[in-house]
């Protein structure tokens, strides 16, 4: 069970190279509240590592995340395929997943929330909205660790 | 009154002779009255309307005067009259004006005196005759109009008999007219969904009175589909009750697969636009995140990050440029740029392998060609752009094995021409096959292109009227982009 004093560990999935920097830079400016443990840059290798399936299989190398941010459109699997996948699996569909995406798209954001995704950040997305996000994911952990009388 | 009308009066038992008389003027057919030489003893007010003439003008006269009939003898009417006891038919009678009265004509023979009186009932259907020509002649500008429609008209009775089917629908079903008819839709072989869905919507409008209209597929007895798109309308008898309907149907197969494709088309622009405009926004989003991060780089003098800034804005500058300009080629696709001509596939190869020169010089990859000699036919740029993208993504995704291989083969199949590009490269995951061919689909992301090429291929041979695929047993095995075009007759040779 998750304290909440540790840092939230988080899984990127972004397979544009400059939007990951962004991201990350973004993040060590928050590092002592986040962590990035993996970044993975498709669909497929996303759901692998969630999943524990082929090269992501041993749970030491791969733990899972606390926090899930995910880019919609990735190679080989979407970011949409990845969330319904993963809302579909019992292991991992507590994980909060942010959508990142350049799509300001009223049907794109709605069919982000109706997929599972707990909020939707249009990039390119200043500091101030990692804030916040971190801000509402620590209250998710420390509300989910009281529900769970740890 | 003349007297052997008293006569006859006054053998009629329980009639006055005044009361039979003003009988006889009130009835509205003409009687006539005529003696052995067919001359006219007496006529009643209506026969004498008939002719148009004064009772003095008729009674007197021989029967040839009026009647329409031309070579009419008086002497075959009484010797008939010998052997039968009535005669009865068509024929006319001369208006004083010199226009044909139709009527219908019964004769009867009544002794009297030794002698015999002949009794004419004569009953104008001048009306009837030409509500009966009105109604024919409708009847057939009907079978004219449905004999040459392009439609497909039938007419159904209440029992859903076929009472008419027009060459259409014995052309279109194969039934010949003479089976069709007195049949119904059961007995001519429709069956189950099909059926209750034509007997229940015609049905309807017997009951409903209103017309009502149903889309349906048929299969031809080729094995084709065709479309109809029925209207069944109810038609009225005098009575006001619908003893028939008429179905016209048209054929809308090329509509509905005109419609079809315009939404498919629809679609694809859909995610056309979808994809250019994040595709697009991307680079963008890459260049105002780290002009913010230039700044403050600049700000805390960190030359090393300024350098790193700079260096993604650039790329994202460079990529921005290279997503414009593949577009721009991909819009210039559809539009027809020159006349298709008739290239050998070597032709097309050499160019093709030229404008890769570059790449096949760095990764040295070997190059087959197994092919007959054929020549392709269309728009010999466009077909150039094939194979240099095809040979291009062959190239990288060789370019990972020690000894990469690039194989071209083309044949013909069945009026087609067949044509892979087979290298032995990292090979394509079966489950993400059919992203391939979208805009700016890149399965492997480590490997350069704005995934722009495919998208291109297929849109080139799309207008070629051919179709493209993609074959790989999976990851490591190889990748075979297989296409075809028509080998159209000036292909051959």
């Amino acid at each position: 069970m998750k304290s909440t004093a540790a840092p939230i560990s988080i899984l990127l999935v972004e397979d544009d190279p400059a939007h990951a920097e962004i991201v990350l830079r973004n993040l060590t400016k928050l590092r002592d509240r986040v962590k990035c443990i993996a970044h993975l840059s498709d669909g497929q290798q996303a759901l692998d590592y969630l999943q524990r399936e082929g090269q992501h299989s041993d749970p030491e190398s791969s733990p899972r995340p606390d926090l899930v941010l995910l880019d919609l459109r990735l190679p080989r699997v979407d970011g949409f395929e990845v969330l319904r996948r993963m809302k579909a699996t019992e292991a991992v569909s507590h994980i909060p997943v942010v959508v990142l995406s350049t799509s300001e798209a009223e049907d794109d954001i709605a069919a982000a929330y109706q997929t599972g995704a707990c909020s939707y950040l249009v990039k390119p997305a200043e500091f101030e909205a990692y804030i916040e996000l971190i801000r509402g994911f620590g209250h998710y952990w420390s509300d989910l660790n009281r529900f769970h009388g740890a | 009154m003349g007297d052997l009308a008293n006569t006859v009066a006054s053998g009629l038992p329980g009639a006055g002779e005044a009361g039979l008389r003003a009988t006889l003027e009130y009835i509205k057919d003409g009687v006539f009255f005529l003696d052995a030489k067919g001359v006219v003893v007496d006529a009643n007010a209506a026969a004498c309307s008939q002719l148009g003439r004064a009772r003095t003008e008729v009674i007197g006269a021989g029967v040839a005067t009026f009647s329409g009939r031309a070579g009419f003898q008086w002497s075959s009417v009484v010797s008939r009259l010998e052997s039968e006891p009535h005669l009865s038919y068509q024929t006319t009678h001369v208006h004083k004006s010199g226009t044909r009265v139709d009527i219908d004509l019964t004769l009867t023979r009544m002794p009297t005196q030794g002698s015999y009186l002949y009794v004419g009932i004569a009953r104008d259907v001048t009306e009837r005759a030409r509500v009966e020509e009105e109604l024919r002649q409708s009847e057939q500008r009907f079978r004219t109009l449905t004999s040459n429609l392009p439609d497909l008209v039938v007419r159904l009775d209440r029992e859903q008999r076929y009472t008419y089917v027009n060459p259409v629908f014995v052309a279109v079903s194969g039934i010949p007219l003479e089976s069709a008819l007195g049949k119904t839709n059961r007995e001519l072989g429709l069956l189950g969904d099909q059926l209750e869905l034509w007997s229940a919507a015609i049905q309807r409008v017997f009951d409903s009175k209103a017309p009502t209209r149903l889309e349906d597929d048929f299969k031809r007895s080729d094995g084709s589909t065709i479309t109809w798109d029925a209207q069944i309308v109810p038609e009225r008898a005098e009575s006001g009750e619908v003893d028939s309907v008429l179905i016209i149907s048209r054929d809308v197969t090329e509509r509905r697969l005109r419609e079809e494709e315009l939404h498919h088309k629809n679609d694809e622009l859909t995610r056309f636009t979808y994809t250019v405009s994040h595709d697009l926004k991307s680079p963008l989003v890459t260049i105002q995140s780290f002009l913010g991060f230039l700044v403050e780089d600049a700000q805390r003098g960190d030359a090393e990050r300024v350098a790193r800034d700079v260096s993604f804005i650039k790329t994202a500058a460079d990529r921005m440029a290279a997503l414009l300009t593949d577009l721009l080629q991909l819009s210039r696709v559809g539009r027809k740029q020159s006349a298709p001509e008739r290239v050998p596939l070597s032709e097309l190869l050499n160019e093709a392998l030229s404008m890769v020169a570059g790449r096949i010089a760095q990764e040295k990859p070997s190059i087959v060609l197994t092919s007959e000699p054929v020549s392709l036919y269309g728009d010999r740029l466009r077909l150039v752009e094939v194979f240099q993208n095809l040979i291009d993504n062959a190239v990288k995704f060789a370019s990972t094995v020690p000894a990469p291989r690039i194989e071209i083969i083309a044949e013909r199949v069945e009026g087609e021409i067949v044509i892979r590009v087979r290298d032995n490269g990292i090979g394509i995951d079966p489950r993400h096959q059919h992203k391939l061919f979208g805009l700016f689909e890149k399965l492997q992301p480590e490997i350069e292109g704005t995934g722009i090429g495919l998208a291109l291929v297929k849109r080139i041979i799309d207008v070629h009227d051919g179709r493209i695929w993609i074959d790989s047993a999976g990851p490591g095995q190889g990748t075979t982009v297989s296409f075809t075009l028509p080998a159209t007759k000036r292909e051959e040779s």
